[in-house]
């Protein structure tokens, strides 16, 4: 990304660089720097280098053994790498007086403790997490409110279900307003109701706070995340914007059903700098330069120019869609 | 956050999860019952013997000379000897018996403090809240206090019988029951040290239970061997000063030292010196299993 126009930037003018290093400091949540993971003779992270922008939310993309989900144990203290630097909020996640109010984390799979009660449970947290003593419980009622669990308080975390132990779980993570929050496969074995749900809930933490994903769920990725790395045997093979990544700027597809492909006349355009056609999915691919137009306004010109030419159309989006440019890579 | 604000917050969870589980509070009836039933036992052969004593025609003064000869003996200690020999005989039995339960109790208690957060990684909830040290000082001192209550139980429990019976005076048995407690708090602690050093070792809390219990057997063994040699000095010794009144002790045996419950023999001396030196013994020993649990927590992968 911008790692090495930032060095530049450093050897050519050392103060001026000096300060906007500081400057983009305050503006970094997360920082992984040539971080590495081994056990034992495995290397399950390999000089993983990552900025994570204060406010946006971050997608970890991989298959299974691709290390996102070590990345994201090393982002939340829980492994140590063997080499390189992790630091949230500029401080080692190990520095957990600076973090513990600061930064929330939804393990994948840590079991509540059983015996506890949910409220009980929120509490304690909370209390570790230096909340003043009397805004405890409200903060802690509020959260489970926001898990649509305002009625758990009570329940021990042994007779919960699946789905709502999840909620309890994201709920401690959120717990306290942190600025930033780390969940991984937060929506991994819900039903596909309770899963939306926790999409809209974190969909309105976007903007108060930074959220890292980690997921299999390629389009719940392209949905919530503003910016995202693709992780192949650990290491990124891509990393930006979700745009940059499924080159949404750079073309748009659009399936056609049965009748004329007028490949000619969309060629023709001005705007249009190639064109494909994928016979067996019916679907024509438009390429054109992001800086000289924006995505929307080739798609309007294509449109015009299939319909005058009597193509039907079942189907338009930009770029590749996450999950086509996943297989790509991995 | 101070950080001991953060271990005393982690201790409160501690206690109240130990006396909610089925475990916590199955193991406090049964010590409770067990310690009363046991007390009854106690109290009934007491009087048997007093009967017994009393027909062979033996004083007061008698039975307190046998008495401190015999806790000389036990503690291995004159001094220890002669002064809980003062004690409501009662009150001493059950101070030693209930600290050969303590392992037990701790045994059950906290094989899974440390291995049972770590196999469900639930203790991924405290990483970024706690630091690792306090986490285990936590569960140090949370399970310490849990047992040294439950210890509590059972001496309040006796304390009852010896005043219902009029053993002793009510002033003279607080007095006594509470320093016999509070002579067990740091010997808790070291069983407690070792139960909570060993589960930060194993991510399963069946290994970090049979090592525990592995260990606490061994040491009984080499102190239970170690009183043998102790006896035969203690024969040898006495029979060079036949005709004294006085019992004169060998050194005890170098492997009675292992056993943490050996240490009553300071803990409770009248001596400053030797209980301060009980105490440096034993709380020394805790902090170690702490540090050392410690140590392992915070350099392993969680």
């Amino acid at each position: 990304m911008s790692e090495n126009e930032t060095e530049t930037a450093a050897e050519a003018e050392p103060s001026a660089a000096k300060k906007k290093e500081k400057k983009s400091d305050a503006e970094i949540a997360v920082r992984l720097t040539k971080v590495t993971k081994r056990f034992g003779a495995k290397t399950a992270v390999d000089g993983v280098s990552l900025r994570i922008r204060a406010g946006c939310v971050y997608g970890l993309i991989g298959p299974n053994g691709a290390g996102k989900t070590t990345t994201f144990s090393m982002m939340a203290g829980f492994l140590k790498p063997t080499n390189g630097l992790v630091e949230i909020l500029g401080y080692s996640p190990l520095h957990t007086n600076e973090l513990r109010s600061r930064v929330g984390v939804l393990p994948q799979d840590a079991l509540l403790p059983a015996a506890e009660k949910v409220g009980e449970f929120l509490m304690h947290m909370g209390a570790l997490q230096d909340i003043p003593r009397d805004r405890i419980g409200t903060s802690a009622r509020d959260v489970l409110a926001e898990v649509d669990g305002k009625d758990w308080w009570n329940l021990r975390c042994s007779s919960l279900s699946h789905g709502m132990a999840k909620r309890v779980q994201l709920a401690q993570a959120l717990l306290g307003d942190p600025d930033v929050v780390l969940l991984d496969e937060p929506t991994a074995g819900l039903d596909p109701r309770v899963a939306y749900e926790v999409r809209q809930l974190i969909k309105s933490r976007k903007g108060r706070c930074t959220l890292i994903v980690s997921s299999h769920n390629l389009q719940e990725l392209e949905e919530l995340c503003d910016s995202a790395a693709i992780l192949d045997r650990g290491r990124v093979v891509a990393s930006g914007t979700i745009a940059e990544l499924t080159a949404a700027s750079e073309e748009v597809r659009i399936k056609l059903a049965e009748g004329p492909v007028p490949m000619a006349a969309v060629r023709e355009l001005p705007m249009v700098k190639r064109v494909e056609w994928d016979d067996e999915r019916r679907e024509l691919t438009v390429f054109f330069d992001r800086g000289a137009v924006d995505a929307e306004t080739v798609i309007g010109h294509v449109l015009w120019t299939l319909l005058q030419n009597q193509a039907r159309i079942s189907g338009v989006s930009k770029g590749r869609g996450l999950e086509q440019r996943v297989m790509e890579l991995t | 956050m101070n950080p001991l604000r953060e271990i005393w917050i982690l201790v409160l969870r501690e206690l109240r999860r130990s006396f909610r589980s089925v475990k916590g509070i199955l193991l406090l009836i049964l010590t409770v019952l067990g310690g009363g039933l046991f007390a009854h036992l106690l109290a009934q052969s007491d009087s048997v013997r007093k009967q017994q004593m009393a027909e062979k025609g033996l004083s007061p003064e008698m039975l307190l000379e046998m008495k401190r000869q015999l806790l000389a003996v036990w503690f291995t200690n004159a001094k220890t000897g002669e002064h809980v020999a003062n004690a409501p005989l009662l009150l001493t039995v059950v101070f030693a018996v209930s600290l050969w339960f303590v392992p037990a109790i701790v045994l059950i208690l906290g094989f899974d403090n440390i291995a049972g957060d770590l196999q469900h990684k639930s203790i991924r909830y405290w990483a970024l809240r706690t630091r690792r040290w306090s986490y285990v000082a936590g569960k140090f001192f949370g399970l310490w206090a849990t047992c040294s209550i439950v210890a509590l139980a059972m001496h309040a429990l006796i304390w009852i019988v010896v005043v219902a019976r009029g053993e002793a005076t009510f002033g003279e048995t607080i007095g006594w029951g509470f320093r016999f407690w509070l002579a067990s708090v740091p010997i808790i602690g070291m069983w407690c040290g070792v139960s909570v050093f060993i589960s930060s070792l194993f991510r399963w809390p069946i290994l970090a239970l049979l090592l525990t219990g592995g260990m606490f057997f061994t040491w009984w063994i080499i102190y239970i061997s170690g009183w043998g040699p102790h006896l035969a000095a203690l024969q040898a010794i006495n029979a060079e000063h036949a005709g004294s009144d006085a019992v004169a002790l060998p050194p005890p045996n170098a492997a009675m030292y292992i056993f943490p419950n050996f240490h009553d023999r300071l803990v409770l001396s009248p001596v400053l010196s030797e209980m301060l030196l009980g105490l440096v013994i034993s709380f020394g020993f805790s902090a170690a299993c702490v540090a050392g649990g410690s140590l392992v927590v915070s350099r392993r992968d969680i």
